[in-house]
């Protein structure tokens, strides 16, 4: 049987990537060396599948048709936008699992927008490359795109159902996997509006504090308009931390970094959460 | 005059290689295939990224628009752009 052995939320900010690595500031060594520490823990907990969770950025989807929480089943690629040193080709996915977890969420109340081929973005291929990827174990990954950055969108609670959803499906599949899910999201940054480069660390040390704590009720209890007014944007990212723990049902879990700086124009957040 | 038609201009101009060249070669012609005002036609001609995020468009579209297709394609002239619509628009 598969079970879910573990989680972590982390960072996709473009501006982490571009670098070239003779560039890089102590500040970047130090949020480098954390997806580093992501990597090596899902190494020790010898997972074999990833479930990265992610926002579209209005480009993947567009106006013709948005989904509200899609998930990869077929081809996976990516990521799309090119960055030093990352590879951008074929992604090992699960079509097998993947369908399982479609199909088992639509016959619970989850109705599941799926793509049988995707390229995926910053946001999924990023995270999926520099922690899953290289992991002895590592099979394949999962995507998972939120509505997190376009609206409509999906609603913090249905984020939380979400990963509940991933959680019972992954349980009722018959195999033997071990199951990491890695939700991906800037925290504090205002994307495309007159503020952008501003962080609010303040929100952000808060959000940090619910994952650690396995506060997901705390999160899901925020309202949008104050997210949007504190912390910009693109923290309603939070939906895919939201979601990775409710995958994890995390009773709580540990901070491993946090940065925000002149180099990045979000804060940066990474922290475990333990399965419960 | 709908945001529908401006994000749909937007996200091709952001995601699409020839949208983009179609644009740069002759804009008329380009927004005469959506249903765009002659104002929200100004907006793509002039980059007017702040008027487009009043009328509803996303940053994200603006932003993307502005990177691909504005001559300096660079976030300190997208911001700055876009703040001295804000400061003008408070006179």
């Amino acid at each position: 049987m598969a079970s879910i052995v573990g989680g972590f939320v982390m960072p996709h900010e473009p501006g982490i990537f571009f670098k070239p690595k003779e560039t890089w500031s102590e500040a970047q060594l130090r949020v480098m060396a954390a997806f580093d520490a992501i990597r090596a823990r899902i190494e020790e907990l010898e997972a074999t599948v990833a479930v990265v969770v992610g926002a579209d950025h209005y480009v993947l989807f567009g106006p013709s048709c948005l989904p509200s929480y899609l998930i990869g089943i077929g081809d996976v690629s990516g990521p799309y936008e090119r960055f030093p040193g990352i590879e951008r080709d074929d992604i090992p996915s699960h079509p097998a699992l993947a369908s399982h977890i479609a199909q088992h969420g639509r016959e619970h109340g989850f109705d599941w927008a799926v793509a049988k081929n995707l390229q995926v973005d910053h946001s999924i291929g990023v995270p999926a490359r520099l922690c899953a990827m290289p992991t002895s174990q590592m099979k394949a990954v999962v995507p998972v795109y939120l509505a997190s950055g376009v609206e409509p969108l999906i609603p913090k609670r249905r984020a939380f159902e979400v990963g509940q959803a991933i959680r019972a499906a992954v349980q009722a599949w018959p195999e033997d996997e071990r199951v990491v899910v890695l939700g991906s999201g800037g925290i504090s940054h205002w994307v495309g509006l007159p503020e952008m480069g501003k962080v609010n660390s303040d929100f952000d040390r808060q959000v940090l504090d619910c994952v650690v704590r396995g506060d997901a009720a705390s999160l899901i209890g925020m309202d949008d308009e104050e997210i949007l007014r504190t912390a910009g944007n693109g923290a309603l990212e939070i939906r895919s931390f939201i979601c990775a723990m409710g995958a994890t049902q995390s009773p709580g879990g540990r901070l491993i970094a946090y940065e925000a700086g002149p180099d990045w124009v979000s804060g940066l957040g990474f922290a475990e959460l333990h399965a419960g | 005059m709908t945001v529908f038609a401006i994000e749909a201009a937007l996200h091709d101009l952001g995601v699409k290689r020839q949208a983009r060249t179609a644009f740069a070669e002759d804009a008329d012609k380009f927004l005469a295939a959506y249903r765009l005002s002659s104002e929200e036609r100004r907006m793509f001609k002039e980059f007017d990224v702040a008027a487009m995020q009043r009328a509803g468009a996303s940053p994200l579209l603006t932003i993307g628009f502005w990177l691909m297709n504005e001559p300096s394609r660079a976030r300190a002239t997208y911001l700055a752009r876009l703040n001295q619509h804000a400061t003008s628009g408070e006179q």
